[in-house]
């Protein structure tokens, strides 16, 4: 469903994000995408999502190459664009629209012209699904993090996308709304990308890791428990580290996993 | 209805102050701006005040250099300018003080959406600078030299242009990604 064949991207000549990045995701996978910051996650993300193109090598979805210009068509950017949704990491660069409301309602007026009935029944389902629905008639700029985190997803869910990108989305959500995203992300049967720093958290998102290296390349590819068993492979992506710290009267110093958002 | 009325009146206003040309009318004006805000009159004209007062201190004494240079200064000139900026912006606090713009500019999709980011801009905006503030506080001792403030003002300003592009480069992928931009394609 999607596959990258030698793709590059340079952000500007001689500043890399990611260098001849070769892998193939098919229908239904769950995959996390790991890396250090700086090693080209987002620009993974954006990528698959045909918001910025490679420098060099190709991106397949369903069959069909993605390029800029492919998407300057007017029916297969409108099919793309509703089957491919991404969550970018801040929530707010998503939010434009004057109520919770017709921000979920937006990518329905906009890309599947439904009717007013439709549109009202599936923005209260979704909204009902992520619990946001008490929130309908407020201006989403007004809601914390957690909640304009909800608003967005709601936002993608309520097309059905088949693929779903989602760039850190626990960040800002609390420990209990984490758990409520994970039964989510579980339940829903379409293909999913989902960069987290959090290691612990990782196996919950996906059964299969991408790991970008801090040199931009593909590290690893493969099963993700295997892969946080790899101490090697874990120190050269720099996802772990080392300091010295105490047990009781002794102290010592190791690699090591801390989860952070 | 109401808000939508009251941005048309103000927009009329903004422009028939911008035509008008006698003193007298002008300083009128600015009364029945006061009457009309009432209650809030200190305040309005406090931050009108404060809102204009380095931009206009400049642009007069710029305009007294040179004048004097030349074939001396026009003081009507001088007090008809100062008066008309007061007006527009004493104006615009009472305008974003008693209407909702938001409801104001539903009758447009697209008004609706500039004015949504923007004011999502605006409070994140706020946010940081404040934290900004906080840190700049917690980390002097006593009061601040002109010097540092200038600079501390120079690195805000600075770090908000960057902030503001990288915002708007994002934001504007993300209303691509959910299909903003498909009427045109």
């Amino acid at each position: 469903m999607i596959r990258f064949e030698g793709l590059s991207h340079d952000v500007e000549p001689g500043a890399q994000a990611l260098c001849e990045v070769d892998f193939a995701i098919g229908h239904g996978e769950n995959v996390v995408l790991l890396g250090a910051n700086g090693s080209g996650k987002s620009t993974l993300l954006k990528i698959v999502n045909g918001l910025v193109f490679p420098t060099q090598g190709r991106y397949h979805y369903d069959g069909e190459i993605v390029t800029e210009q492919r998407l300057k068509d007017g029916a297969f950017n409108r099919r793309f664009r509703q089957e491919v949704g991404l969550l970018f990491q801040n929530p707010d660069t998503m939010l434009f629209n004057p109520t919770v409301f017709d921000e979920i309602a937006f990518g329905l007026r906009q890309l599947l012209h439904k009717e007013d009935a439709a549109i009202d029944d599936r923005v209260h389902h979704w909204a009902r699904v992520v619990g946001v629905e008490a929130f309908l008639d407020k201006p989403p700029f007004r809601l914390s993090g957690g909640e304009k985190q909800k608003v967005c997803l709601a936002a993608l869910l309520a097309l059905e996308p088949r693929v779903l990108l989602l760039d850190e989305p626990t960040a800002s959500l609390d420990p209990r709304s984490t758990g409520w995203l994970v039964d989510l992300l579980q339940e829903l049967a379409i293909t999913t990308i989902v960069t987290t720093h959090n290691l612990s958290m990782a196996p919950e998102l996906g059964e299969r890791a991408l790991v970008l290296g801090e040199d931009h390349r593909l590290l690893y590819d493969g099963p993700i428990e295997a892969f946080l068993k790899d101490r090697e492979k874990l120190v050269a992506a720099n996802l772990v580290h080392s300091h010295r710290h105490r047990h009781g009267d002794t102290a010592h110093r190791h690699f090591h996993i801390h989860d952070w958002e | 209805m109401k808000d939508r009325i009251a941005l048309l009146v103000y927009l009329v206003a903004v422009v028939a102050a911008t035509l008008v040309h006698a003193i007298p009318v002008l300083a009128l004006a600015i009364a029945l701006v006061m009457l009309l805000a009432w209650r809030d009159a200190r305040k309005i004209a406090r931050r009108a005040l404060l809102a204009i007062v380095v931009f206009n201190l400049m642009i007069s004494v710029s305009y007294m250099v040179i004048a004097l240079i030349q074939d001396g200064i026009a003081w009507d000139y001088l007090v008809l300018m100062n008066l008309r900026v007061f007006l527009i912006t004493s104006m615009t606090f009472l305008f974003v003080e008693r209407v909702n713009p938001f409801n104001a500019l539903a009758f447009s999709p697209s008004l609706s959406y500039l004015l949504t980011l923007a004011y999502t801009q605006l409070l994140t905006f706020r946010r940081i600078y404040h934290d900004m503030r906080l840190a700049l506080t917690s980390r002097s001792l006593g009061r601040l030299r002109m010097k540092q403030l200038y600079r501390h003002g120079a690195a805000s300003g600075s770090f908000f242009v960057e902030k503001a592009l990288s915002n708007a480069s994002e934001s504007a992928q993300a209303m691509r990604s959910r299909g903003f931009f498909n009427d045109q394609v």
